[in-house]
Protein backbone atom coordinates (compact mmCIF):
# COMPACT_ATOMS: atom_id res chain seq x y z
CA UNK A 1 0.00 0.00 0.00
CA UNK A 2 1.18 3.40 -0.94
CA UNK A 3 0.59 5.81 2.01
CA UNK A 4 1.44 9.30 2.75
CA UNK A 5 2.09 9.44 6.46
CA UNK A 6 3.01 13.22 7.84
CA UNK A 7 2.64 14.83 11.60
CA UNK A 8 0.93 18.18 12.33
CA UNK A 9 3.19 21.39 11.98
CA UNK A 10 2.02 24.45 13.79
CA UNK A 11 -1.62 22.78 13.80
CA UNK A 12 -1.60 22.12 9.90
CA UNK A 13 -0.82 19.30 7.90
CA UNK A 14 1.54 19.85 4.83
CA UNK A 15 1.99 16.94 2.26
CA UNK A 16 4.35 16.69 -0.59
CA UNK A 17 2.72 16.91 -4.22
CA UNK A 18 4.33 17.60 -7.94
CA UNK A 19 2.34 20.05 -10.35
CA UNK A 20 2.96 19.99 -14.20
CA UNK A 21 1.39 20.68 -17.17
CA UNK A 22 -0.33 18.47 -18.80
CA UNK A 23 0.01 17.59 -22.28
CA UNK A 24 -2.89 17.14 -24.67
CA UNK A 25 -2.54 14.77 -28.34
CA UNK A 26 -4.95 13.47 -30.33
CA UNK A 27 -7.49 14.26 -27.81
CA UNK A 28 -5.67 12.56 -25.45
CA UNK A 29 -4.36 14.26 -22.24
CA UNK A 30 -1.39 12.45 -21.00
CA UNK A 31 1.51 14.17 -18.14
CA UNK A 32 4.77 14.20 -16.89
CA UNK A 33 6.14 15.10 -13.78
CA UNK A 34 9.48 16.68 -12.77
CA UNK A 35 10.79 15.73 -9.72
CA UNK A 36 10.43 18.81 -7.75
CA UNK A 37 8.34 18.75 -4.88
CA UNK A 38 5.56 21.45 -3.43
CA UNK A 39 4.22 21.93 0.23
CA UNK A 40 0.85 21.33 -0.22
CA UNK A 41 -1.46 22.02 2.99
CA UNK A 42 -4.32 19.85 3.36
CA UNK A 43 -7.76 21.81 3.65
CA UNK A 44 -11.23 19.59 4.04
CA UNK A 45 -12.69 22.88 3.97
CA UNK A 46 -11.49 24.19 0.39
CA UNK A 47 -14.42 22.55 -2.40
CA UNK A 48 -11.43 23.45 -4.87
CA UNK A 49 -7.61 22.88 -4.81
CA UNK A 50 -5.50 25.98 -5.40
CA UNK A 51 -1.62 26.44 -6.39
CA UNK A 52 0.37 29.78 -6.12
CA UNK A 53 1.06 31.87 -8.48
CA UNK A 54 4.46 31.12 -8.87
CA UNK A 55 3.86 27.54 -9.22
CA UNK A 56 1.85 27.89 -12.05
CA UNK A 57 4.09 30.15 -13.62
CA UNK A 58 7.02 27.63 -13.34
CA UNK A 59 4.89 25.06 -14.63
CA UNK A 60 3.74 26.80 -17.37
CA UNK A 61 0.38 26.16 -16.77
CA UNK A 62 -3.19 26.90 -18.80
CA UNK A 63 -5.39 29.52 -18.11
CA UNK A 64 -8.70 28.04 -18.87
CA UNK A 65 -11.64 30.20 -17.32
CA UNK A 66 -12.75 31.79 -13.93
CA UNK A 67 -14.37 31.47 -11.09
CA UNK A 68 -15.81 33.13 -7.90
CA UNK A 69 -15.01 32.46 -4.56
CA UNK A 70 -16.74 33.76 -1.25
CA UNK A 71 -14.77 35.23 1.66
CA UNK A 72 -14.53 37.74 4.75
CA UNK A 73 -14.47 40.86 2.71
CA UNK A 74 -16.78 39.62 -0.45
CA UNK A 75 -16.64 37.28 -3.80
CA UNK A 76 -13.37 37.39 -5.20
CA UNK A 77 -12.59 36.14 -8.86
CA UNK A 78 -10.12 33.70 -9.66
CA UNK A 79 -8.35 32.33 -12.66
CA UNK A 80 -8.62 29.16 -13.08
CA UNK A 81 -5.45 26.31 -14.70
CA UNK A 82 -5.29 23.04 -15.70
CA UNK A 83 -2.92 20.82 -13.85
CA UNK A 84 -1.62 17.26 -13.45
CA UNK A 85 -1.19 16.77 -9.96
CA UNK A 86 0.49 14.00 -8.15
CA UNK A 87 1.05 13.22 -4.03
CA UNK A 88 4.65 11.52 -2.70
CA UNK A 89 4.18 8.87 -0.74
CA UNK A 90 5.87 5.45 0.49
CA UNK A 91 5.02 2.15 0.30
CA UNK A 92 4.26 0.78 3.66
CA UNK A 93 5.49 -3.24 3.84
CA UNK A 94 4.16 -5.74 6.37
CA UNK A 95 4.55 -5.70 10.10
CA UNK A 96 7.09 -8.38 9.97
CA UNK A 97 9.09 -7.37 6.88
CA UNK A 98 12.75 -5.09 7.87
CA UNK A 99 12.08 -2.14 5.77
CA UNK A 100 9.97 0.50 7.77
CA UNK A 101 7.60 3.13 6.17
CA UNK A 102 11.03 6.20 6.36
CA UNK A 103 13.02 3.41 4.86
CA UNK A 104 11.06 2.69 1.86
CA UNK A 105 11.69 4.89 -1.22
CA UNK A 106 9.06 7.73 -1.78
CA UNK A 107 6.79 7.31 -4.94
CA UNK A 108 4.36 9.75 -6.63
CA UNK A 109 1.10 8.61 -7.54
CA UNK A 110 -0.34 10.81 -10.16
CA UNK A 111 -4.05 11.49 -10.15
CA UNK A 112 -5.70 9.80 -13.03
CA UNK A 113 -7.42 12.99 -14.65
CA UNK A 114 -6.30 16.83 -15.10
CA UNK A 115 -7.58 18.52 -12.42
CA UNK A 116 -8.95 22.24 -12.76
CA UNK A 117 -7.04 24.77 -10.01
CA UNK A 118 -7.69 28.00 -9.20
CA UNK A 119 -4.59 30.30 -8.04
CA UNK A 120 -3.41 32.15 -4.80
CA UNK A 121 -0.95 34.67 -3.98
CA UNK A 122 2.70 33.26 -3.44
CA UNK A 123 3.47 32.68 0.89
CA UNK A 124 5.86 31.64 2.95
CA UNK A 125 4.34 28.50 4.52
CA UNK A 126 2.88 26.56 1.85
CA UNK A 127 2.60 26.07 -2.18
CA UNK A 128 -0.44 24.52 -2.93
CA UNK A 129 -3.76 23.68 -0.78
CA UNK A 130 -5.21 20.30 -1.21
CA UNK A 131 -8.96 21.08 -1.46
CA UNK A 132 -11.73 17.96 -1.05
CA UNK A 133 -12.17 17.96 -5.65
CA UNK A 134 -8.49 15.81 -4.60
CA UNK A 135 -9.18 14.41 -1.03
CA UNK A 136 -12.56 12.90 -2.13
CA UNK A 137 -10.40 10.17 -4.16
CA UNK A 138 -8.68 9.10 -1.26
CA UNK A 139 -9.49 7.25 2.37
CA UNK A 140 -7.46 9.15 4.91
CA UNK A 141 -7.42 9.34 8.77
CA UNK A 142 -5.73 11.67 11.57
CA UNK A 143 -4.96 10.12 14.74
CA UNK A 144 -4.95 12.29 17.65
CA UNK A 145 -2.50 10.47 19.62
CA UNK A 146 0.46 10.29 17.62
CA UNK A 147 -1.01 13.51 15.49
CA UNK A 148 -0.38 11.33 12.43
CA UNK A 149 -2.30 12.55 9.12
CA UNK A 150 -2.45 9.28 7.00
CA UNK A 151 -3.66 9.42 3.15
CA UNK A 152 -3.95 6.34 1.41
CA UNK A 153 -2.81 6.58 -2.12
CA UNK A 154 -2.74 3.13 -3.92
CA UNK A 155 -1.58 -0.35 -3.54
CA UNK B 1 -3.03 43.36 -24.99
CA UNK B 2 -6.03 41.81 -23.42
CA UNK B 3 -5.66 37.38 -23.62
CA UNK B 4 -8.90 35.73 -25.09
CA UNK B 5 -9.64 34.16 -21.80
CA UNK B 6 -9.87 38.26 -20.01
CA UNK B 7 -11.85 39.20 -23.22
CA UNK B 8 -14.53 36.28 -23.23
CA UNK B 9 -14.97 36.75 -19.08
CA UNK B 10 -16.08 39.99 -19.85
CA UNK B 11 -18.35 39.18 -22.52
CA UNK B 12 -19.75 36.02 -20.00
CA UNK B 13 -20.33 38.58 -17.05
CA UNK B 14 -22.55 40.38 -19.44
CA UNK B 15 -24.71 37.53 -20.58
CA UNK B 16 -24.60 35.62 -17.52
CA UNK B 17 -27.86 36.33 -16.35
CA UNK B 18 -29.70 35.13 -19.87
CA UNK B 19 -27.71 32.30 -19.86
CA UNK B 20 -28.95 30.81 -16.67
CA UNK B 21 -32.22 31.08 -17.47
CA UNK B 22 -31.92 28.07 -19.80
CA UNK B 23 -28.20 27.00 -18.81
CA UNK B 24 -27.62 26.35 -15.48
CA UNK B 25 -24.79 24.75 -14.39
CA UNK B 26 -23.62 23.82 -17.83
CA UNK B 27 -20.16 24.46 -18.43
CA UNK B 28 -19.76 26.78 -21.57
CA UNK B 29 -17.07 26.71 -24.23
CA UNK B 30 -16.47 30.62 -25.43
CA UNK B 31 -14.12 31.79 -28.52
CA UNK B 32 -14.19 35.00 -29.77
CA UNK B 33 -17.00 36.28 -27.29
CA UNK B 34 -19.57 33.44 -28.14
CA UNK B 35 -20.87 30.41 -26.87
CA UNK B 36 -19.25 27.39 -28.85
CA UNK B 37 -21.02 24.67 -27.29
CA UNK B 38 -22.47 23.85 -23.59
CA UNK B 39 -21.01 20.44 -21.89
CA UNK B 40 -22.05 18.75 -18.61
CA UNK B 41 -18.00 19.28 -17.04
CA UNK B 42 -15.42 21.28 -17.49
CA UNK B 43 -12.87 18.72 -19.03
CA UNK B 44 -15.15 17.84 -21.84
CA UNK B 45 -15.49 21.59 -22.52
CA UNK B 46 -11.53 22.08 -22.04
CA UNK B 47 -11.08 18.50 -24.24
CA UNK B 48 -13.85 20.13 -27.19
CA UNK B 49 -12.02 23.96 -26.67
CA UNK B 50 -8.46 22.45 -27.40
CA UNK B 51 -9.27 20.18 -29.98
CA UNK B 52 -11.15 22.72 -32.17
CA UNK B 53 -9.20 26.22 -31.40
CA UNK B 54 -5.90 24.88 -29.89
CA UNK B 55 -4.57 26.68 -26.91
CA UNK B 56 -5.15 30.03 -25.56
CA UNK B 57 -7.80 30.82 -27.79
CA UNK B 58 -11.02 29.30 -26.04
CA UNK B 59 -12.00 29.74 -22.41
CA UNK B 60 -14.56 27.56 -20.12
CA UNK B 61 -16.90 29.65 -17.71
CA UNK B 62 -19.43 27.66 -15.85
CA UNK B 63 -23.17 29.22 -15.52
CA UNK B 64 -23.86 29.56 -12.21
CA UNK B 65 -23.93 32.76 -9.42
CA UNK B 66 -22.94 30.80 -6.86
CA UNK B 67 -19.88 31.58 -5.43
CA UNK B 68 -17.76 28.08 -3.76
CA UNK B 69 -15.41 28.16 -0.45
CA UNK B 70 -11.79 27.70 -0.82
CA UNK B 71 -10.90 27.23 2.95
CA UNK B 72 -8.31 28.49 4.78
CA UNK B 73 -7.62 30.75 1.62
CA UNK B 74 -11.13 31.93 1.60
CA UNK B 75 -11.27 33.15 5.31
CA UNK B 76 -7.50 34.36 6.21
CA UNK B 77 -5.70 34.25 2.63
CA UNK B 78 -5.19 38.09 2.65
CA UNK B 79 -3.07 37.75 5.89
CA UNK B 80 -0.68 35.18 3.83
CA UNK B 81 0.12 38.08 1.47
CA UNK B 82 2.26 39.98 4.48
Amino acid sequence: MLVQRCRLDQHRLIVPVSVSKPTFESGIFSQNFAQSEYRALVDTGAQRTVISRSVIAENLLMRVGHMEFGGLHGPRTHTRYLAALGLWGRRVYPADSSISYEQSEQSLFALEDPLEIVNMDDNANFDVILGFDVLKNFNFSFDHQSRLFEIQLGN
Amino acid sequence: MSSQVELNYSWFKANLASLIKQHRGAHALIHDRAISGYYPSSLEAVTAGLTKFGEGNFSVEVIDDRVEDLGFYSHVGSALQA
